[in-house]
């Protein structure tokens, strides 16, 4: 077995660019959570359908090697929860087409081996 | 399709995490998928699954799961461990589960320091930003197990946290071994969701979070949004009870030499850590950061952040005929109702910073060196947040908009005071300020080259004899 890589460099790097960001306290004192969390997530996929929209043809790579888009499957997550969590917050709970952005597996696991062609025709 | 065939998702560092967030998404659509689809979900997923177990299994007795002994890191163990747990449960494979409970429960019988963090390196320190994700995995080790264990360990670590945060939602630095910025945190909120005053801290986080996302800092990219989806899987819903941050006031001393105090807009932090630095590793910076000074109105105007290879920046230094020294042997920390205070012995002298409560609009502070024996070129050093494109004025009628470049300045520029960004400090004469210092990039292992992410270097010589410097902070 190989060592274990570390860490993902390429990744962590971004903390270290936001060093000398200067933030000041605005909290948005009235969330309320798990409704907050929702349109945190409505936020979330909307950047991602766009980012799929803007380039079909993108690979899993080139997602990855542009700012904030690392760990790119992680997106996946977002609209199986969106369709399959009843909370009356989550206005997207059995709604069909966040359960077809969930299939979308080839997007991202289609370049592992031998997967690709086969998921990308569905 | 030749390079889809050569497995790139699995050649990607740390795929596992992506594999995890994959697993959550089968568990839940199961139903949904289709016949077809699960199995070849279940197949990929397996497979990657697979390759963590032996990585789990060859550490499982080692000493300490820190990166000293396990070469890796212990929020990666643990989420090897916590994505074995949740696959066991799955996919009904007992052998995972059992390998993963008795990594996980050990996290907290021997891992967690008693201050309530998981340190990267050692239990002497926290490493803040990355003890979301180890604690994110211990909160799914409870979810799943129940194991009263697990909710002891998210309880010190809501603590730990809750206190080591500033106005902003950012993680303190201070107390930071391996990052000198952390964003705000959206890992393991489900965790702190298990107490009144958890809830509330997850709601002052996610109130911080830029809400179209932050796409700017590591800790606001994709991962984000898969960890707030996964807050939601496992978020406890209840009443909350106000945190620090809810307070006009609060002080916290941990049981190692480090605090943190609120008054009003103020926020000071002090680490007085004693750790070995770690040559070869260049993740790990050394601990030569004490103290931190934050404004809710400003941000960090002094950051308390470590760093490697950069004595210039250490909070003081010394050179003396065998060697040299930029982190302190020995320390002592004691807050009170009306003042802190925090000493750092060297080899040739010591020295303690002295803070008073502060004022609505004003704090100050002393630093006293005292000279022990011997002779040494040593200096005192504070790192000063002064931000590109914003003015910086001087009591001597300077004034320039910072940009690349580069200046050095004593007290004829200086004349006394500092101005920039919403606050002016009074410094003691003999002070020299430059900028810029470009900063250590762990992550490149050598010096950052943005000049915009560069900080200034107030600084002095020490002198062979006893010595006393007052500072005073205004903000408008």
């Amino acid at each position: 077995m190989k060592p274990v890589k570390f860490i993902l460099i390429s990744v962590m790097a971004l903390h270290f660019f936001n060093a000398g960001a200067q933030l000041k306290a605005t909290e948005n004192s009235n969330i309320q959570l798990p409704a907050g969390y929702f349109e945190l997530l409505e936020s979330g996929i909307a950047t991602v359908k766009k980012k799929w929209t803007a380039d079909p043809s993108a690979t899993l790579a080139s997602l990855e090697s542009q700012p904030g888009w690392t760990h790119f499957p992680n997106a996946i997550l977002i609209p199986a929860v969106l369709y399959s969590k009843p909370i009356p917050s989550n206005k997207h709970f059995g709604d069909k087409h966040m359960l077809e952005l969930a299939k979308k597996d080839w997007r991202f696991f289609g370049e592992r081996a031998g997967t690709g062609k086969l998921l990308k025709k569905r | 399709m030749k390079e889809q065939e050569q497995g790139n998702y699995s050649k990607r560092g740390d795929s596992d995490w992506d594999t995890y967030m994959w697993l959550e998404a089968y568990r839940i659509l199961e139903p949904k998928l289709g016949e077809d689809r699960k199995q070849r979900w279940k197949k990929v997923l397996l497979e990657e699954l697979q390759r963590l177990e032996p990585m789990l299994v060859k550490r499982i007795d080692y000493p300490w799961y820190n990166a000293p002994f396990i070469i890796t890191s212990p929020n990666h163990y643990s989420i090897y461990a916590s994505a074995l747990l949740v696959a066991g449960h799955v996919f009904h494979k007992p052998h995972w589960i059992d390998m993963s409970t008795k990594v996980l429960h050990r996290f907290w019988v021997q891992e967690q320091a008693a201050d309530g963090y998981w340190g990267e390196h050692s239990q002497a320190g926290p490493t803040t930003g990355y003890d979301f994700l180890t604690l994110t995995q211990i909160a799914v080790y409870w979810e799943y197990s129940k194991d009263p264990a697990a909710l002891t360990a998210l309880r010190r670590s809501t603590d730990f946290h809750k206190y080591f945060t500033y106005p902003d939602g950012t993680p303190v630095e201070t107390i930071n071994d391996r990052n000198r910025f952390w964003g705000v945190s959206m890992w393991g909120h489900f965790g702190f969701s298990n107490f009144a005053d958890g809830r509330r801290y997850a709601a002052f986080l996610t109130g911080h979070f830029p809400y179209s996302g932050d796409l700017n800092s590591y800790d606001g990219n994709m991962q984000s949004f898969g960890r707030i989806a996964q807050n939601v899987l496992y978020y406890h819903e209840g009443k909350t009870a106000p945190i620090p941050q809810d307070k006009p006031d609060y002080m916290y001393a941990m049981k190692i030499p480090a605090g943190i105090r609120k008054t009003g807009p103020w926020v000071v932090t002090y680490s007085g850590i004693i750790a070995p630095g770690v040559s070869q590793n260049n993740f790990f910076l050394d601990r030569q950061g004490n103290f931190s000074v934050f404004n809710e109105r400003t941000g960090l105007i002094i950051s308390g952040a470590n760093s490697k290879r950069q004595p210039e920046l250490a909070t003081f230094s010394e050179i003396t005929p065998t060697g040299s020294m930029h982190m302190p042997l020995s320390s002592y920390f004691n807050m009170s109702a009306n003042a802190d205070r925090l000493a750092l012995a060297y080899n040739v002298f010591f020295a303690e910073l002295l803070v008073p409560k502060p004022a609505a609009h004003q704090l100050t502070f002393a630093i006293n060196s005292t000279y022990k024996l011997d002779s040494t070129v040593s200096f005192m050093n504070i790192q000063l947040m002064l931000a590109a494109g914003k003015t910086l004025e001087t009591g001597a009628g300077r004034k320039i908009t910072l940009g690349d470049e580069a200046f050095e300045w004593g007290d004829a520029e200086l004349g006394g005071w500092i101005k920039h960004n919403g606050w002016t400090m009074q410094i003691p004469s003999g002070m020299h300020l430059s900028r810029p210092v470009l900063l250590f990039n762990p992550y490149k292992n050598k010096p950052e080259t943005d000049l915009s992410k560069a900080v200034g270097r107030l600084s002095t010589p020490l002198k062979n004899e006893d010595q006393k410097f007052k500072f005073a902070i205004k903000v408008d």
